[in-house]
């Protein structure tokens, strides 16, 4: 049923058109992707339905609305080990990609079922091969490796990651292979051990209790003899352009004290055996590093994350390190932020639609000291640190958001956590905070330019109370009007906000 | 070029125990203990493309050499498992491509006899070690479980048949897949899958004296109780389903919390425990539905859920019930675990300020047979003081080694005296001293079956000597999770070793043949050594020893596995001698 509502106006911000789409099962995952070419994000739903996993596809209207039942839907066959979506053929709009031991398939929403429409593109042992029967992943294996503005996809096996592009008029049908990524086995899987390859190195230090199973042993076992544990696993490298040729690098290995890189030439061709650039970083060996290019100059920032002392009241720090005209990572770090909390989230996001990524953190407290029942409390903030240019990051919180939740009101523990940050609801050019009270209450909360800074505007933009606990908060660009939608995840529906357009832009 | 380096200490002396070390180049996918009655034990690797036999013997003398050698190479998938036939000797069997099943004797130059063929096997890659052959009926006869895709498939040898298998039951088991696929690309990541299959229960359930089988899917329970003949059925006796017990429950929203007791939550809980709690010779079930406790009689046919011979009905949080023989009448009695309430507020408070929490454990006396008191007949109550968690959190990482130590250096028992009882318990130190403790569990017979609410208790009763109530101290609970071998240690605790011999670490690569053996010594002669060569203190991997008859003289030995560092691998073999 199609609901046209206005959220509660509290200044000029524009109409969303409600749809709420109810499943007869769990909603495992959502996108929303342009599926049939038509300039409007359409819905792409994965439920559980009784012992099936299904796909469900949701066509936008051209007023924003969604239908209650699905465009076009499909119980999974068993073998089927994941999904994506992808431009497989030479028809507007995307196919459905299905990937199992077999091959990799794909499947047309313009044709109901799988008869004359399912077409095995790829020929291929994909890894892994294994369908979860409670779920079915989304496969994120896709990239414009050699720059030529089109995604390949990348299929892995259990010894290389294939490249296949998809057909072009002159290829004829069926995707063709266009090369493989450098990659290897992992080898800090104990359970990879006795493959036949010889390729995979092996550590024993975990699996001394495989040995001589069955017999009595001085490490306790809990449960009667198994009768089966079998993993496998391979690695994928970072794929990011380090040498900035335009081109992705394959990245297998990197740290705080080198980087191994595979370059790549042309035509996806890669050296044989991967370079070693060294740095001197002075970052401890727990560090968890990332490549980020927070300046948007295409090249890759060294971010740095990482946490110092024991307990609930840790430094938290993130720092930045930035490439020299030698190409390598200056000793000297760019930028550094550093908050005492229990817990901090870090990640990046262009709030500003500046071209420059910001830092956000999402710090949860647990007050100590406190010896009082009455007293206890937790306490959340959300703090950005615009990005400057250059990988520098802002000295201070270009704005915080601060809430104190008593424990009486954490009834909604999932929706009390609530604080998103990833949608123009007002169609300014700057995102909005988004958050929900501890009683259900949704609020929109606009984010305004400050001189250079920014603020939280005094007044919320919009409030919305969601029939059913929510469960997930997605921002999404559905109706490509410059105003952000909102898709909220309940268990067993979705209500989809779309905007008519309205706002400040 | 990996390698696995396997050093060796044996001595065959009859009045010597001593150290001897070999290495043996790798790598190796698993390793199984041979039985030959008459030629001496060995024991098989799994190595890329080949099964090695060596023999304990020829190790010990140092030759490392490889007596039997079966070629498996360009096979996608090799599962196998080594077990025992009616006289005691051990063979390899073998599942590989298309559901082929062949049996290798392990001796010089003969060849895998192909036994039987499955085209249904569904297997994953690799070369792995899979429980699949085993005298499950314990006819004499070697069965099969093999994965198919619908389920276990069980095949039941036949001695001298002309089919060598009849099928069996196709039951459901508890599969569990784990995919993981990267979602983003500008970081080094793993695809991988993980592939798990619960084992299950064999054993005498329904007073025949044939074992039976009970396997576990999910929320359903299959009990396959086989006839007077020992025959298992081809379908479930009885099944269970607690899924279908808990959608009867009263309802909890998933997206709300009870924030005045977080412990509500166990509401929800369903469970069951199977065992003859009579002890008239069937198995009885005891199931717990929220706060409802009903037992149901078991007969020779199997349990009649109809009508509960009792049902109990609790208030609180219950975290368990179970049955054990409290008052030693020898009928197992009902109990039932509570903890008090456990608001959010209070969770909190404890995580910066500390606090205590209660345990109650009620016991329902057996007054007839599956007629249970309806009335606490004992209480007991453990409460737990604890200091503010984020100093336990510092706490547990100054002494994790300590912990680590405590939970995975557990003595082991066996017969190693050769008296025909598995009473003695062995236990290697952290100073690299094996002890043995002869008879120590001659007075309390070793639970073949470790039941953890029963370890529990019985540590309560120990401690409180005699008191209904005490009080402990959060790090000390680390002491009272019910391990398997745990009342092993309890037993020896305090007690000077029978007898220790110290286990120099062989170093990588080379014979350590550091005999450093004593006769029947006091607990200051091996054990007592703290110096630093002998200490542990420079690998992660810490030792873990298995019970194994490694010189076929039908007394336990001990054989300790450890790394050698890199990808290399120690094995060590004591062997026992008679007093």
């Amino acid at each position: 049923m199609l609901v046209v509502g206005l959220l509660a106006a509290t200044l000029a911000e524009p109409e969303f058109v409600e749809s709420r789409l109810e499943f007869p099962g769990r909603v495992l995952s959502y996108e929303c992707p342009d599926i049939n070419d038509d300039s409007r994000g359409d819905l792409f739903v994965v439920t559980r339905e009784d012992e099936d996993r299904v796909l469900n596809y949701f066509a936008a209207a051209a007023d924003g609305s969604f239908p209650d039942a699905p465009t076009w839907r499909l119980a999974l066959p068993a073998d089927v080990v994941a999904y994506g979506l992808f431009e497989a053929r030479p028809d507007p709009g995307l196919e459905i990609l299905l990937f199992s031991a077999r091959g990799v398939y794909s499947l047309s929403t313009t044709k109901a079922g799988l008869k004359d429409n399912l077409v095995r593109e790829i020929e291929i042992a994909v890894f892994p091969g294994l369908a979860d029967p409670d779920m079915v992943p989304r496969w994120s294996l896709a990239k414009d490796l050699d720059g030529d503005g089109v995604d390949e996809l990348l299929v892995t096996t259990k010894y290389e990651i294939a490249v296949h592009r998809a057909p072009r008029p002159q290829d004829g049908k069926g995707f063709v292979r266009i090369g493989t990524i450098p990659a290897r086995p992992d080898d800090e899987s104990p359970r990879a051990r006795g493959r036949f390859d010889r390729r995979a190195e092996i550590r024993i230090e975990t699996s001394l209790l495989d040995l001589f199973r069955g017999s009595t042993s001085s490490v306790p076992r809990f449960e009667q003899l198994r009768y089966l544990e079998h993993s496998q696993a391979m690695r994928v490298p970072a794929l990011v352009d380090w040498n900035g040729d335009g081109r992705v690098d394959a990245i297998p290995k990197f740290d705080a004290a080198a980087i191994e890189v595979f370059e790549q030439h042309e035509n996806l061709t890669f050296d044989a055996t991967p370079k070693k650039v060294e740095f001197a970083i002075d970052e401890s060996d727990d560090a968890r590093i990332q490549l980020l290019d927070l300046d948007g100059d295409g090249r890759s920032e060294l971010f740095v994350e990482r946490e110092d002392g024991d307990g609930l009241s840790r430094d938290h720090v993130v720092t930045v390190f930035a490439r020299g005209a030698d190409g390598l990572f200056a000793k000297d770090a760019r930028a550094r932020v550093k908050l005492n909390a229990s817990d901090v989230d870090w990640s990046v996001l262009d709030v500003d639609h500046d071209g420059r990524v910001d830092l956000v953190a999402r710090v949860v407290d647990l007050p100590l000291g406190i010896t009082d029942l009455a007293a206890v409390r937790l306490e959340m903030k959300l703090l950005v640190f615009r990005g400057q240019g250059g990988g520098e990051l802002s000295r201070k919180p270009d704005f915080a958001f601060e809430r104190s939740l008593k424990p009486e009101q954490m009834e909604r523990i999932r929706e009390s956590f609530v604080l998103d940050l990833g949608g123009d609801f007002d169609g300014d050019g700057i995102n909005d905070l988004l958050s929900m009270q501890a009683d259900g209450l949704l609020e929109i909360t606009a984010v305004e330019r400050d001189g250079n800074g920014l603020r939280l505007a005094a007044k919320t933009l919009t409030r919305h109370r969601p029939a059913n606990p929510v469960r997930g908060t997605l921002p999404a660009e559905l109706s490509h009007d410059g105003v952000s939608d909102l898709v909220l995840r309940h268990e067993k529906a979705l209500t989809v906000f779309v905007s008519r357009g309205g706002g400040q832009r | 070029m990996n390698a696995w380096i396997v050093a060796l200490l044996v001595s065959f002396a009859a009045d010597e125990q001593a150290a001897r070390s070999v290495v043996i180049e790798g790598p190796l996918s698993g390793a199984q203990h041979l039985t030959r009655p008459g030629e001496g034990s060995a024991f098989v690797c799994a190595r890329p493309g080949r099964f090695d036999v060596i023999a304990w013997s020829t190790l010990a003398r140092g030759e490392s050499s490889v007596e039997a050698s079966l070629a498996v190479d360009g096979k996608r998938a090799v599962a196998w498992w080594v077990t025992e036939d009616a006289s005691g000797a051990s063979s390899l069997w073998m599942i590989s491509d298309g559901g082929v099943i062949e049996m290798w004797s392990g001796r010089p130059g003969a060849d895998a006899v192909r036994v039987f063929q499955d085209a249904a096997v569904r297997l994953p890659d690799g070369c792995f070690d899979l429980p699949f052959a085993r005298d499950l009926d314990r006819d004499g006869a070697v069965d099969l479980v093999v994965p198919h895709a619908d389920g276990l498939q069980l095949w039941m040898g036949v001695a001298g048949g002309a089919e060598p298998f009849r099928r069996g039951p196709l039951v459901r088991q508890n599969v569990n897949v784990s995919l993981d696929l990267p979602d983003r690309l500008d970081r080094p990541t793993t695809v991988s899958e993980r592939l798990t299959i619960a084992g299950f229960e064999i054993a005498d359930q329904n007073g025949d004296g044939h074992p039976d089988l009970a396997f576990k899917d999910g929320d359903l329970v299959q009990f396959f109780w086989s006839d007077r003949d020992g025959r298992l059925p081809e379908s479930p006796s009885f099944e269970l389903d607690l899924e279908q017990i808990r959608a009867n429950l009263p309802k909890e929203s998933g997206d709300l919390l009870d924030t005045s007791n977080l412990l509500k939550l166990l509401e929800s809980q369903v469970s069951h425990v199977a065992s003859d709690f009579d002890r008239d010779g069937h198995t009885d079930l005891l199931l717990r539905q929220g706060q409802k406790v009903s037992i149901y009689r078991g007969g020779e046919s199997g349990i009649d859920r109809e009508k509960a011979a009792q049902v109990l009905k609790t208030s609180g949080n219950l975290i368990a019930a179970f049955a054990l023989d409290d008052n030693g009448d020898g009928k197992d009695d009902l109990c039932m675990l509570r903890v008090e309430d456990v608001s959010l507020g209070q969770l909190l408070l404890w995580i910066v300020a500390g606090g205590s929490l209660s345990f109650d454990l009620f016991a329902y006396w057996q007054d007839e047979p599956l007629r249970f008191a309806r009335k606490p007949s004992a209480q007991r109550t453990l409460t737990v003081d604890f200091p503010s968690i984020i100093s336990i959190a510092k706490q547990i990482e100054q002494d994790r080694d300590q912990l680590v130590n405590g939970f995975l250096r557990m003595p082991v028992s066996g017969d190693f005296d050769g008296d025909g009882i598995a009473d003695d318990v062995a236990r290697l130190t952290t100073t690299r001293a094996l002890e043995w403790y002869q008879d120590a569990g001659r007075d309390t017979a070793f639970e073949r079956r470790f039941a953890p609410w029963s370890a529990v208790v019985r540590r309560f009763d120990r401690e409180a000597r005699g008191a209904r109530q005490m009080t402990i101290e959060l790090t000390r609970l680390i002491d009272w999770a019910p391990l398997p071998g745990r009342d092993l240690a309890a037993f020896i605790d305090g007690k000077a070793p029978s007898r220790s011999v110290s286990v120099p670490r062989a170093a990588n690569g080379r014979d350590a043949r550091d005999d450093s053996a004593s006769g029947a010594n006091g607990p200051g002669d091996a054990s007592g050594r703290g110096d630093s060569e002998g200490a542990e203190n420079d690998d992660d991997s810490l030792p873990v020893v298995f019970v194994l008859d490694v010189d076929g003289d039908r007394i336990d030995d001990v054989v300790i596995a450890e790394s050698g560092g890199g990808t290399s691998l120690i094995l060590t073999a004591v062997p026992s001698r008679k007093p």
